[in-house]
């Protein structure tokens, strides 16, 4: 019987978000996928990113495919977009808002 | 220490392993690129690393040897075999830098280790005695000069493939600063991020790189400047195709590329063979026309049919793994021992539940148990399966031990290795390391003769050490063969005599005499050396043996050499046991000791309460009364009791008795460590807990055999001694 809520989950990343926060947002974003098919990340006031949380947002999104939950990466802000054209990976950027 | 410098510790150590392979076999391969670029690349890792964590003395230390291997890599210094023991001996001191961290030994260099000047002379030595490029190997001439026969692929820029090392986050470094970098130098034409191995969430280790880029880079700069960038990737796989690469580079680059399914198209793109939008083209086109991408490609002139050739194999190579790859998930170790403990538990519900039925005589609940049974025995077998390990590391170890003792004491040797993938328990492969390099010490040391020896019998130069493991019987067995000068009973039995070791007017077969080495204090070395001669390595040898519950055997023939069999249970976990009763106690004795269970007939009940020992078929054995032996209040009168159980024993070549009150059959038992408190009781391996509930203790019969075999040689010695004197007394 299914009874994860038919609501979307919702997180905020606010702050710093790098490979000292991943395996606190791996746990997060896993506990939503558990309640949830609906999740939403939002990244609005995030200060700082790493690659290692981008390719953690990456991985997000292939769990979220192979088990039919519907990720979304939201309001995110420009520093986000920089970076990841710095890293060359705004093709995954499109993929993901 | 912080766990950061524990995880630099392993690390490095790891790589000082790596080294030391790859230089052994640099030996046999001195023209193999690989090798060289493997030792430099652990070399440079490990100077990384060790300047990260601001251990200077090994980052300047590893920065000399490191330059030397650069020379070495681009041709200048030739590889020969005193360059790789130079070469080994800065490995060894490398090590020795790391460890001492664990130690945190404080002086200076030149107090803490003197002989790193002498090193650093040598290494130096060599670059300075090297002007001009010597021995090149072809494979490298092939790749500095431009081989007109070969066709180049149609690209005017470089192809970069880049594939993170998984420590790269972890390591502190970030890709931003290596893109940067790279735009420094020139214009980022193409570039593509390899998101396909990244693993799904519940599977990501998230502090570990898994990204990948292909690019092509528009520059002026050479292979060199682009190489200096990712200098400090070394752990990562970074490949540079120059403009107008030949084909083959091309396809090194395919077939090396880590393996992930990607369509053809992409595959082209990534290594630059295709720009994005010729692809796009191509893909559009083939989605009108319904045809197959490689032969598109080709009609449209955009790529030459090798390279689709290449890509194709590799697609199907590509396919192939992945399918194997997906076989496979790693696990902790002691996730694999809790499973173990855990199987194990279930084993001992299966038997109290067998017990359980048997009182019922359910016929319906028996099937059902006898079922569950097998079940169980099937799991319990996969569950051990899971811990086994092949030896080949282990094993591996030994050409550098043979290598250098061989050296030190001017002898040829080779060791071959046979059935190094045989499988046995870790915790068994963990504890069989220090024996077998005894082994194969004294073997060096004792067996193996000199050259100049070896010629005059008429044998090769070079002897050989063939370390060998397989299966036998449910065991495995392992063996350590040399074809050196064999064991000298004479001369053994001599010393033992003259120790003290055996009487003088003992008999003993070759084979009881070759078991004589084993024992404590026994050496026949004619000097005592680093290596051997004090008599201290065999004992402790056998002593580790036994305790993994194996056995020691010894062939040997005189001028032809020696062979030491080690035979070791499959696992340490489960032993099939045999169930008796002494008193209120319940005790396992290992099946693979037992010899057979008899009823003794009166005379022999008679004989056993009088003396520790009976006839039986024209034998006598020596008996041991467990409850006089632990104390146990027994419950039988030996002469009173219509049925006496003697269960007989072997350990090595001695056989023992143990008279036990009643035998209970077979049992599966899980054994479980003895408690601090039970440290000073003799006998016993460990214990179990039965179906009844109840704890049973598991007999240590090497042990139980070995007290009785040294009462009974302390009484023959007694009675000997009463002889003499007696003797003596009458003649006076």
């Amino acid at each position: 019987m299914n009874t994860k809520s038919k609501r979307a989950k919702s997180i905020k990343l606010t702050g710093d978000y790098t490979i000292y926060e991943v395996n606190e947002l791996k746990q997060k974003i896993m506990d939503c996928f558990e309640k949830s098919d609906k999740v939403n990340i939002r990244l609005s006031e995030i200060e700082r990113v790493d690659a290692c949380i981008i390719q953690l947002l990456i991985s997000a999104l292939k769990e979220a495919k192979a088990r039919e939950i519907k990720l979304q990466i939201l309001d995110v802000p420009e520093l986000v977009n920089e970076f990841m054209k710095r890293i060359h990976c705004e093709e995954i950027l499109e993929e993901m808002v | 220490m912080d766990e950061n410098t524990q995880i630099f510790i392993s690390e490095s150590e790891e790589l000082l392993e790596d080294m030391e392979q790859a230089l052994l076999s640099l030996e046999r391969a001195p023209n193999d690129v690989d090798l060289i670029n493997r030792i430099f690349r652990a070399a440079h890792t490990i100077k990384g690393s060790s300047g990260l964590f601001g251990f200077d003395s090994i980052v300047s230390f590893t920065h000399v040897v490191e330059n030397l291997l650069d020379d070495v890599r681009n041709c200048l210094v030739p590889v020969s075999n005193a360059l790789v023991s130079l070469l080994m001996q800065c490995k060894d001191h490398i090590q020795l830098l790391v460890g001492d961290i664990v130690v945190g030994k404080k002086g200076t260099i030149e107090e803490n280790y003197p002989e790193q000047q002498s090193l650093i002379e040598m290494l130096s030595a060599y670059q300075l005695s090297q002007e001009q490029p010597v021995g090149i190997p072809e494979e490298k001439l092939k790749d500095a000069s431009v081989n007109q026969d070969s066709k180049q692929a149609e690209t005017s820029s470089y192809h970069v493939s880049i594939r993170m090392s998984p420590d790269t986050f972890r390591e502190g470094f970030d890709p931003t600063m290596m893109f940067s970098e790279l735009s420094e130098l020139g214009t980022i034409e193409n570039c593509k991020i390899i998101t396909s191995n990244i693993p799904e969430l519940s599977n990501i280790e998230a502090e570990a790189c898994y990204l990948g880029w292909e690019l092509s880079l528009s520059t002026s700069a050479d292979k060199q400047a682009i190489a200096e960038i990712f200098e400090w990737y070394e752990d990562s796989d970074i490949r540079i195709l120059p403009p107008k690469s030949k084909i083959e580079e091309y396809q090194q680059l395919i077939e090396e590329l880590p393996e992930e399914e990607a369509a053809l198209g992409q595959i082209l793109l990534e290594i630059g063979s295709l720009t994005a939008a010729e692809l796009q083209q191509t893909l559009n086109k083939q989605k009108d026309d319904g045809g197959f991408t490689g032969d598109l490609l080709i009609d449209e002139g955009k790529v030459q049919p090798e390279i689709v050739e290449i890509a194709l194999k590799k697609q199907q190579k590509v396919r192939v793994e992945k399918q194997k790859e997906r076989g496979f998930v790693r696990v902790a170790a002691d996730k694999l021992d809790q499973l173990v403990t855990l199987v194990g538990e279930l084993v001992m519900n299966g038997a109290k539940l067998s017990q359980l039925s048997n009182e019922r005589q359910d016929v319906e609940l028996a099937e059902c148990v006898d079922e569950m049974t097998h079940t169980l025995e099937n799991m319990r077998e996969t569950a051990l399966g899971m811990r086994m390990m092949p030896l080949t590391s282990t094993f591996n170890k030994f050409h550098r031990v043979v290598r250098d003792t061989a050296d030190e004491l001017g002898k040829k040797i080779r060791l071959r290795i046979v059935g190094a993938e045989t499988e046995l328990d870790k915790t068994v492969i963990e504890r069989i390391a220090d024996p077998l390099t005894h082994l194969i010490r004294n073997a060096l040391d004792h067996g193996m003769e000199i050259p100049a020896e070896r010629r005059k019998v008429g044998k090769v130069e070079e002897g050989i050490i063939t370390l060998s493991a397989s299966h036998a019987a449910g065991s495995i067995l392992i063996e350590v063969e040399d074809d050196g000068r064999g064991l000298n009973a004479d001369k053994i039995l001599s010393i033992a005599k003259e120790k003290g070791l055996v009487s003088a007017n003992h008999d003993l077969s070759d084979e009881q005499v070759y078991r004589l080495i084993f024992e404590a204090g026994f050496s026949t070395a004619d000097a005592i050396n680093n290596l051997s001669g004090r008599g201290v390595g065999m004992d402790v040898v056998r002593r580790n043996i036994e305790s993994l519950r194996g056995t020691v055997n010894i062939a040997s023939t005189l001028g032809e050499g020696t062979k030491i069999s080690i035979r070791l249970p499959l696992t340490l976990a489960i032993i099939d046991g045999f169930q008796v009763r002494v008193g209120e106690g319940d005790f396992i004795i290992p099946l693979e000791s037992m010899v057979e269970c008899i009823s003794l007939s009166d005379s022999q009940k008679d004989e056993s309460s009088k003396h520790d020992f009976i006839r039986l078929r024209e034998e006598m054995l020596p008996l041991i009364h467990l409850s006089r032996y632990w104390e146990i209040p027994q419950e039988i009168d030996l002469l009173k009791n219509s049925r006496v159980n003697l269960v007989v024993v072997q350990f090595n070549e001695a056989k023992i008795g143990i008279l036990v009150d009643s035998l209970h059959g077979e049992v599966q038992a899980v054994i479980k460590p003895l408690g601090r408190v039970f440290k000073g009781v003799q006998g016993f391996a460990g214990f179990t807990l039965l179906g009844s509930g109840n704890v049973a203790l598991i007999m240590d019969i090497a042990e139980l055999v070995k007290s009785v075999v040294s009462n009974e040689q302390k009484q023959q010695q007694q009675i000997e001694n009463k002889t003499r004197k007696k003797t003596l007394r009458e003649k006076i």
